[in-house]
């Protein structure tokens, strides 16, 4: 088949494409889905609290990732600032993943426990009462929020229907987790969570 | 600002006009988005690049030099370069929005039309 005859129809040359981006796609994204290291958690890992998975969706929502990165590379600059480099077997419970491509400010794999949660308190309300040069917004509106007691144990059950392995225990404690908790305290523990399973040193 | 070109171009198609109300001012606007577009991209490339050098940068001894609000305070100057540019594109986009006022405006006068009297035809 010579190339002009490719060329020169559309109807042919879009099928050759669909075959190509289909056989690419396949050999690419197939076998990923079984590598047990990107499939598997961590040692250790469980599926996200009731209330930290509240105070997930509050970090979406905010669009903390346009601004935070949740991705350590590799270098020994970035292990040396903010800790071990992000392993894959840490994201198989978000979904979607929070990695981002931006840091305006720091990257947030790691701080987990690095900061109490006083500090987290204090910072979100007013980042510049900690920092003075902080150019983050302020976030006062999430202590007024409850959080939604109902809506978050139809989340976990959601997640377990993808196969997170919640247990029928989890789902009867998610009125007592949540209950009288703002989305501040929310996003506090969800905060206070990352990195926590990730291998320590550099 | 291709878009914003289509516009332009389509506008006066839509209304049935010749072209828009001041073409100098399509000009001006031209030339005050571009330079905006120039500060802007200008600004944040260096202060990428500079932030990106200053994450790196190690002492002798194998600790960082700086810390990550450092390189914050460091990028200000660049934010400032970038507001300038973003209002220059916003200076534009009120020439745009007072020749698109003055387009249709030119319009809404309504024409007289001609009826013979029957009387006469």
């Amino acid at each position: 088949m010579s190339h002009e005859k490719v060329e020169k129809n559309v109807g042919l040359m879009a099928a050759l494409v669909v075959v190509v981006v289909a056989v690419g796609g396949l050999v690419e994204i197939v076998p990923l889905m079984q590598q047990a290291e990107v499939v598997e958690p961590l040692p250790g890992m469980t599926p996200y609290a009731p209330l930290e998975l509240a105070g997930r969706d509050v970090y979406v929502r905010e669009g903390c990732y346009n601004c935070h990165s949740q991705m350590v590379r590799t270098l020994r600059f970035e292990t040396e600032r903010y800790g071990h480099y992000s392993l894959a077997g840490e994201s198989v419970f978000d979904r979607p993943f929070q990695w981002g491509s931006k840091r305006t400010g720091p990257d947030l794999a790691r701080v987990g426990g690095r900061y109490s949660d006083d500090w987290h308190r204090v910072h979100l309300m007013n980042p510049r009462d900690l920092v003075p040069e902080s150019n983050m917004p302020a976030y006062p509106w999430l202590a007024e929020a409850p959080v939604d007691g109902t809506l978050v144990g139809k989340k976990l059950r959601a997640l377990a229907t993808l196969g997170d392995p919640y247990t029928q225990a989890d789902f009867d404690s998610v009125a007592a987790a949540v209950d009288g908790k703002t989305e501040l305290d929310a996003l506090v523990a969800y905060l206070q969570g990352l990195g926590r399973h990730a291998p320590k040193g550099r | 600002m291709i878009s914003l070109g289509c516009i332009y171009s389509l506008t006066p198609r839509l209304l049935g006009l010749k072209a828009m109300y001041s073409t100098r001012a399509i000009n001006t606007h031209f030339w005050v988005h571009t330079i905006g577009v120039v500060f802007y991209i200008a600004a944040m490339w260096i202060a990428g690049v500079m932030q990106g050098l200053m994450w790196r940068e190690t002492n002798d001894d194998g600790t960082l030099t700086y810390t990550f609000v450092e390189s914050l305070k460091a990028t200000y100057p660049y934010y400032v370069v970038r507001l300038a540019g973003g209002l220059l594109v916003l200076a534009g986009a009120f020439i745009m929005a007072w020749n698109m006022w003055k387009t249709f405006a030119s319009v809404r006068e309504v024409k007289p039309v001609l009826v013979p009297i029957p009387a006469q035809a």
